[in-house]
């Protein structure tokens, strides 16, 4: 009877433990920065004037590929739910910005055109937009 | 006058008795200050799975010194239940005038029956009070929880996380697709152990969901939510309330059908003493005595 007791405590020490971890083991948003990181990655991609157009294809591929598990990650981990950091609260209120694969997806388009669409680029914009100093 | 003398303490003794069968008064069976029932807090019960709350106070309750006098008290009120049932049976042939001795015994022991009733009857209406507080408590605690997490920061970010969650199932297909088509036919090492451990979590979490300790309250064989399983507790002690106030009348009923018994045989001892009482025989008058001068 006793050592049954002792299996009890045990398991909720364990369950304590754990759920403890979760909480406060790292209140740095650490599945979401680098999630930043790489969309980041991303747009410089995107955006980046020395990349040819087979170079950005590829490295624009790569990128979507690293994004779409870095998102699957993020929107499963618990851990952000104990973080304050205004980072988290504004991820998750912009999920169409954030997460661009699986927005993306929702709209038939690729993570770039998401991202341009959300940050009001068209064709039309950059076309019309002329290089020179500010 | 013999019938009278020998009567007089068994009268003073009824009257004793009766005096003691007031059903009204609060006179319960004295506990004491470490004789209390003191039920577990709200606070530990709240932590506990919804079907075991109920078990929880009921053991709590029986290892209390009110469940002990519950019992004693029972024990008490066989045994009387058994003597009076034994001298009704030797009583109930017997005239006006007879086993007169014997009926007095017999209402003193209906009256110490019914005094032994009133003090379980009083002991279940505390302990029942008792744990509907505790219920209300549970409740209100319950109630109060979910208005603080509903309005902390974190349960909005875990609804936005849920509901980003369920976009993202949605689309986790196509995006897929998408990659393979792309050329990245196998999956990333994150996803691939991922997929792995979610069905060896997904069996855990079914094996902890079927176990017997963690079974969801059911009321009627439909799952409840805690506080819905809660509410019906307090429902089920109305129920239990509304049946000790009637089981209380009843106690009254029998308590004053006893007071009557007492009553009337008071009556026929005190008929019966008049009988004997030399005084209360005709007197010799000189009308009634005119025949011994004639």
């Amino acid at each position: 009877m006793k050592s049954l007791t002792r299996l009890t405590q045990l398991a909720f020490v364990f369950c304590g433990l754990a759920l403890s971890n979760l909480a406060s083991a790292n209140n740095e948003p650490l599945s979401l920065s680098n999630l930043e990181r790489e969309r980041a990655a991303l747009v410089q991609d995107l955006l980046d004037p020395s990349l040819d157009f087979e170079a950005r294809l590829v490295s624009i591929d790569r990128r979507q590929r690293q994004l779409t598990d870095m998102e699957r990650m993020v929107i499963r981990d618990e851990r952000l739910l104990a973080s304050k950091s205004p980072m988290v609260k504004r991820a998750f209120e912009k999920y169409e910005l954030t997460f661009l694969v699986h927005a993306g997806a929702e709209n038939n388009q690729t993570a770039t055109a998401q991202w341009l669409e959300q940050v009001n680029f068209s064709s039309q914009s950059i076309l019309r937009a002329k290089a020179g100093y500010r | 006058m013999q019938t009278s003398t020998y009567f007089k303490p068994q009268l003073l003794a009824l009257a004793l008795s009766l005096s003691s069968l007031s059903l009204s008064a609060a006179a319960v069976t004295p506990t004491g200050n470490n004789g209390e029932w003191e039920p577990v807090s709200a606070e530990s019960l709240i932590e506990l799975p919804a079907n075991l709350i109920e078990k929880r106070i009921q053991q709590d309750f029986n290892m209390s010194p009110w469940a002990n006098e519950l019992l004693q008290l029972e024990q008490s009120i066989a045994q009387q239940s058994s003597q009076i049932k034994a001298l009704q049976s030797l009583v109930s042939e017997a005239g006006d005038d007879e086993l007169v001795d014997e009926k007095v015994s017999l209402v003193q022991l209906k009256s110490g029956f019914l005094d032994a009733m009133q003090d379980g009857h009083e002991l279940r209406q505390k302990s029942l009070n008792k744990k509907i507080g505790v219920y209300q408590n549970v409740l209100e605690k319950i109630y109060s929880a979910s208005n603080r997490q509903n309005n902390q920061a974190k349960f909005v970010l875990k609804q936005q996380q849920e509901a980003a969650r369920q976009r993202m199932e949605k689309v986790m297909a196509q995006v897929d697709e998408t990659l393979s088509a792309q050329g990245y036919t196998e999956q990333s090492p994150y996803a691939d152990e991922f997929a792995k451990n979610l069905s060896k979590i997904e069996q855990l979490k079914q094996a902890i969901g079927q176990h017997q300790a963690t079974m969801a309250a059911k009321i009627d064989g439909i799952e409840v939510t805690t506080d819905e399983y809660v509410r019906q507790l307090l429902i089920q002690a109305s129920s239990e309330q509304s049946l000790l106030d009637q089981e209380g009348l009843m106690l009254s009923y029998m308590s004053k059908l006893v007071a009557l018994d007492a009553q009337a045989l008071e009556y026929a001892i005190s008929a019966s003493a008049d009988e004997d009482n030399i005084l209360a025989q005709p007197m010799t008058t000189p009308a009634t005595s005119v025949d011994l001068f004639l």
